[in-house]
């Protein structure tokens, strides 16, 4: 299983605050997450390590994909 | 120039002496404005001297772009030696008190001495008044702002301050509107001991502008420009509460007193919660993007909240319910408390409970102790006496290692961000110019892909985002959510300011300008401070010697001595020595000389 877990607006964007995914293979995660970021405006996040929508995923990792801010 | 109304006002409280300057060109080139003004006026006219005491100043300083029609230019730079560091302090506030000093004819306001009485100043256009303020002293910060509306009229700008202030707590702020606050470094401590409980704006004339067409027109792109922004919608909704969920999922958010990054009630009191018991939006002048989100608190009150404040007085005292969180919001608000610091001091307070060093029982989380607590604070009685003065203070006064987990840096409590896992954004807390503050460098968005590593990168953009945040923005004076949170580009600004003033500002003209203030700020840290040294410069242990004990970064810490790494790194990319003080040759290169030389006189370089 893949935990995906969506933030902010791009929560809003993908009408849900996240996803759980069973993966027979490894993907790329724009195989599973149909959203069009702009990379300068947002973070992909893999087992917290930087990512991209092209990043391979595999079951167990965790993803999050969140805005980019500065402080509140 | 264009852009500027082109004084200074000076009222003396001791003598009641009024004075205005034109602003010199030389000034305007070498500083620009807000913050630029405020650090080379305190630099020239405040040293060695108590910050509560007669010598201090307090400066009001708007920028270039203040009052015009371009978003966000709603803000203004307040300065004043810092009650609670004892070191430069300052703190910007959106208030439509920036945009009626402006048009009232000046571009700074400098208080200075102190007044036998309460009083308060009234300023509309050339006429300047210190009037009698003893009906309005002891009153909270929301009846005297009614107060002083009913008598003078809602179109004026209104800062004023509360008990806290009046009575010298050290983290007492400013505030504006029922709300809007300058609210770190004590600044309504410093305007309390000065008996001014408030200045009332009122300005009529016109901002002359280089190039009014252009401004206006490229003022309207802008504005439709925010407007079009794939997240407005979710900001306009939320503002920076939509921080609370991205903070929680990153281990960033403070908890407990900073041990932990998650709290287990964050959906409790995030930004889709305060949806839900919202009633208004408050905001800055010549915003169209406003993020004060204003709830019903569980009193009944109406409170602005934003990020700061509901982790500070929420997650951080470990209060999970919204309404209450925004109640000791609010309470701060009317008594002119800094959140921040405030619920610093309370999860101090609450840590040496649970720990057996104070007499008081505090629990985590006990809403009504908090309530409490804060009325004893702003009466310096019980409690409240230990922390009056701050967690630094109260640390040496409880002893122990109390230290460790009194969390500031230089005298000042930290801001929201919790950095156990952040070590990039630790170094910005560290090198903070007005002490622990997120305001001129916000690391955790571009580290947290590589978070536990320490290298140059991290420390370069530290720089970068000082020179930006702190320098051009705090200079400007605009806010500076608009660039990232919206994605409203940097392009913008230096077109703003060319039709505003004519000047032409380039990505290395900006560079420099930041740099002038931080080598300014940093010497006045450095003249002021008999015991200066880079241990101020480090964040208190518990970040390095404690790890988180939950989550998904459990086992965390920082690394002492690869931040001291990182320090070393960034003191030299700033030409800075070991010490953290500026080289002379920094200083000249920076058109500072007569600063070096100061220094030099005084030994310190």
């Amino acid at each position: 299983m893949v935990e995906i877990k969506f933030i902010g607006f791009i929560a809003e964007k993908m009408g849900a605050p996240g996803m759980n995914v069973s993966l027979k293979q490894s993907v790329k995660l724009k195989d599973i997450v149909e959203v069009d970021l702009s990379k300068d405006r947002s973070i992909v996040l893999i087992n917290h390590k930087r990512g991209t929508l092209d990043s391979l995923i595999k079951n167990g990792d965790k993803v999050m994909i969140m805005p980019v801010v500065s402080g509140g | 120039m264009a852009g500027y109304a082109g004084n200074i006002l000076r009222v003396n409280l001791s003598n009641g002496q009024i004075t205005k300057k034109d602003i010199s060109d030389q000034m305007k080139d070498k500083f620009l404005g807000g913050r630029g003004f405020a650090v080379k006026i305190l630099w020239d006219e405040v040293k060695g001297v108590d910050p509560l005491s007669e010598g201090n100043k307090i400066v009001f300083a708007t920028g270039p772009l203040t009052g015009l029609p371009v978003p966000s230019s709603g803000k203004m730079v307040i300065a004043t030696k810092s009650p609670l560091t004892g070191g430069y302090g300052d703190s910007n506030i959106g208030s439509r008190a920036s945009v009626h000093l402006k048009k009232a004819g000046y571009d700074v306001l400098v208080v200075e001495g102190c007044s036998r009485h309460p009083c308060y100043l009234y300023i509309e256009d050339d006429k300047i008044q210190i009037l009698d303020a003893k009906d309005l002293w002891g009153k909270d910060t929301f009846k005297a702002q009614d107060i002083l509306e009913q008598r003078h009229g809602k179109n004026t700008g209104i800062l004023l301050i509360g008990p806290a202030g009046e009575k010298g707590v050290r983290f007492a702020n400013l505030i504006s509107q029922k709300g809007r606050a300058a609210g770190r470094v004590g600044i309504g401590a410093v305007m309390g001991s000065k008996n001014l409980k408030a200045i009332v704006l009122k300005g009529s004339r016109e901002i002359p502008i280089f190039d009014e067409k252009k401004l206006k027109a490229v003022g309207k792109e802008a504005w439709a420009d925010i407007k079009s922004k794939e997240n407005y919608d979710i900001w306009t909704r939320q503002g920076t509460m939509m921080m609370i969920e991205w903070a929680d999922s990153i281990s960033a958010m403070p908890t407990y007193n900073f041990r932990e990054g998650t709290f287990k009630f964050a959906k409790q009191i995030d930004g889709h919660s305060a949806e839900k018991i919202k009633i208004g939006r408050q905001g800055c002048p010549h915003c169209n993007a406003r993020c004060g989100i204003v709830v019903r608190d569980a009193e009944g009150g109406n409170a602005e909240l934003d990020y700061e404040n509901i982790t500070m007085l929420g997650s951080n005292l470990g209060i999970g319910d919204l309404g209450e969180a925004a109640a000791l919001n609010r309470l701060a608000d009317e008594y002119g408390l800094d959140t921040i610091s405030l619920g610093s001091n309370l999860a101090f307070l609450m840590e040496a409970s649970e720990k057996g060093l104070i007499d008081e029982k505090l629990k985590w989380g006990d809403f009504n102790g908090c309530k409490r607590l804060i009325a004893d604070i702003v009466n310096n009685r019980g409690a409240g006496q230990i922390v009056y003065k701050g967690v630094k203070k109260a640390s040496e006064r409880l002893g122990s290692e109390s230290k460790d987990w009194a969390m500031q840096v230089k005298g000042m409590e930290i801001s929201a961000y919790t950095c156990q896992a952040l070590p990039g954004m630790a170094l910005a807390y560290g090198t903070s110019p007005i002490g622990a503050h997120h305001k001129d460098a916000f690391l955790p968005a571009w580290e947290i892909g590589d978070r536990l590593s320490y290298n140059k990168e991290k420390v370069q953009k530290v720089i970068e985002l000082q020179r930006y945040r702190g320098g051009w923005f705090e200079a400007l004076t605009v806010c500076r959510l608009l660039w990232v949170e919206l994605g409203f580009g940097l392009d913008w600004y230096p077109k703003f300011l060319k039709a505003a003033t004519g000047l032409d500002f380039s990505p290395e003209n900006i560079d420099e300008l930041g740099d002038r203030f931080y080598a300014l700020m940093r010497a006045y840290w450095v003249r002021e401070n008999d015991n200066w040294g880079r241990e101020m410069d480090i964040p208190p242990s518990r970040w390095f010697l404690e790890p988180f004990t939950q989550g998904e970064l459990k086992g965390t810490s920082l690394d002492k001595s690869k931040y001291e790494q990182m320090l070393s790194w960034y003191y030299e990319l700033r030409g800075w020595d070991e010490n953290g003080v500026p080289r002379m040759e920094t200083l000249e290169k920076l058109k500072l000389k007569d600063v070096a030389e100061e220094l030099k006189q005084n030994g310190r370089n």
